[in-house]
């Protein structure tokens, strides 16, 4: 338990990696590209 | 220390906008740099961005996670939200202070010569609301017949997102002209309104409304990078309330010095006389009693880096 807390930082930074891994295998950055490269309009409060 | 941060946040700035082809090719940057984040406020929409927006990333994988869900896939915004715990486990808030350009256009307007006034305290929990209600629940719990929901934050309230897409690309493209109405009427108000608010109150988008620094914010306590108040050393000078752009008070017990409002632009170990503001950087946590590297004034001028 002590460990735990003493290294919570790090255990912060592994477990957001973790994330960014299992994002990767769901393809989750294509479809964040595919939305920021086009312009979205209603986004900016146009249309 | 203060000229180095103004350099690393306008060098942050054009980085992050160096798309510059827009004039003659493509009016938004569509290259594969756009699936990392800029770790501060930057619309993607921006014509010059070269990276996504967290925030409007975040919104856009939450808005269109039931339909995923129901298409059988699990593309949940993990990826994005996995991007911006990276960024907060290791630095806190320090990208709003050192990075955003949206947090170098405030410092740039409250150059104004005109008297500050401190932020109604109540205020500060607004951005958690907003983070709790226009970004996370409102994009996932309304939704449309086919699964999408909006990014409500974006659409309504951000005024990074005027500033740097919406009025740029209504000058940029003539034909988006016919589609202005008042929903952009509105978010041109705001605009205004939060600038009149950065002139009277210091970084006031950022105390008050930005959810991403909410976010960051979060982890402040637990980021690698963290600072430490000496209360032992302190002889109540005040200096460090006095330079403080989010007005923290912690040499006096009334705030945490690693609060969420802190923007960690250092300026409070830079004016303190006294050695009672350290600066530390490491995995483990300082109340753990692990030895971590960090520094101080006075072991800087003894030539040590080391806090023990």
């Amino acid at each position: 338990m002590n460990w735990i807390k003493r290294h919570i930082p790090l255990l912060t930074t592994i477990t957001a990696l973790s994330m960014i891994a299992l994002g990767i295998l769901a393809s989750e950055p294509a479809v964040m590209w595919r939305k920021a490269v086009n312009i979205c309009l209603s986004c900016i409060g146009i249309g | 220390m203060e000229r180095l941060r103004r350099r690393i946040q306008i060098a942050a700035s054009i980085l992050g906008n160096s798309y510059w082809l827009f004039f003659w090719r493509s009016p938004i940057y569509q290259g594969a740099l756009k699936k990392l984040c800029f770790p501060g406020l930057n619309c993607y929409s921006c014509p010059a961005a070269v990276t996504s927006c967290p925030l409007g990333a975040l919104q856009n994988a939450l808005a269109s996670a039931r339909f995923s869900i129901s298409a059988g896939q699990v593309q949940v915004g993990l990826y994005v939200a996995g991007l911006i715990a990276l960024i907060g486990s290791v630095a806190g808030r320090a990208p709003c202070g050192w990075l955003c350009p949206f947090g170098l256009i405030q410092e740039l307007v409250a150059k104004l010569p005109v008297n500050k006034r401190e932020l109604w305290r109540p205020l500060r929990w607004l951005r958690f609301a907003m983070l709790a209600v226009m970004v996370v629940a409102l994009p996932l719990l309304i939704v449309d017949a086919a699964g999408y929901g909006q990014t409500w934050f974006c659409k309504f309230v951000c005024p990074a997102g005027t500033l740097e897409a919406g009025i740029p690309l209504l000058a940029l493209l003539p034909d988006l002209r016919g589609m202005v109405g008042l929903l952009f009427a509105w978010k041109l108000f705001l605009l205004v309104m939060i600038a009149v608010g950065c002139i009277f109150i210091t970084r006031f988008f950022c105390r008050a409304i930005c959810p991403l620094g909410a976010l960051f914010g979060s982890f402040n306590r637990v980021s690698w990078l963290r600072l430490e108040f000496k209360e032992r050393n302190c002889v109540r000078c005040r200096a460090c309330y006095t330079v403080c752009p989010v007005d923290l008070s912690f040499f006096d017990g009334r705030d945490d010095i690693n609060s969420t409002s802190c923007i960690r632009c250092l300026r409070c170990f830079a004016a303190c006389p006294a050695s009672a503001v350290c600066v530390h950087f490491g995995p483990g946590s300082p109340d753990g009693g692990e030895e971590i590297v960090g520094v101080c004034p006075a072991s800087k001028l003894k030539g040590r880096g080391v806090v023990r």
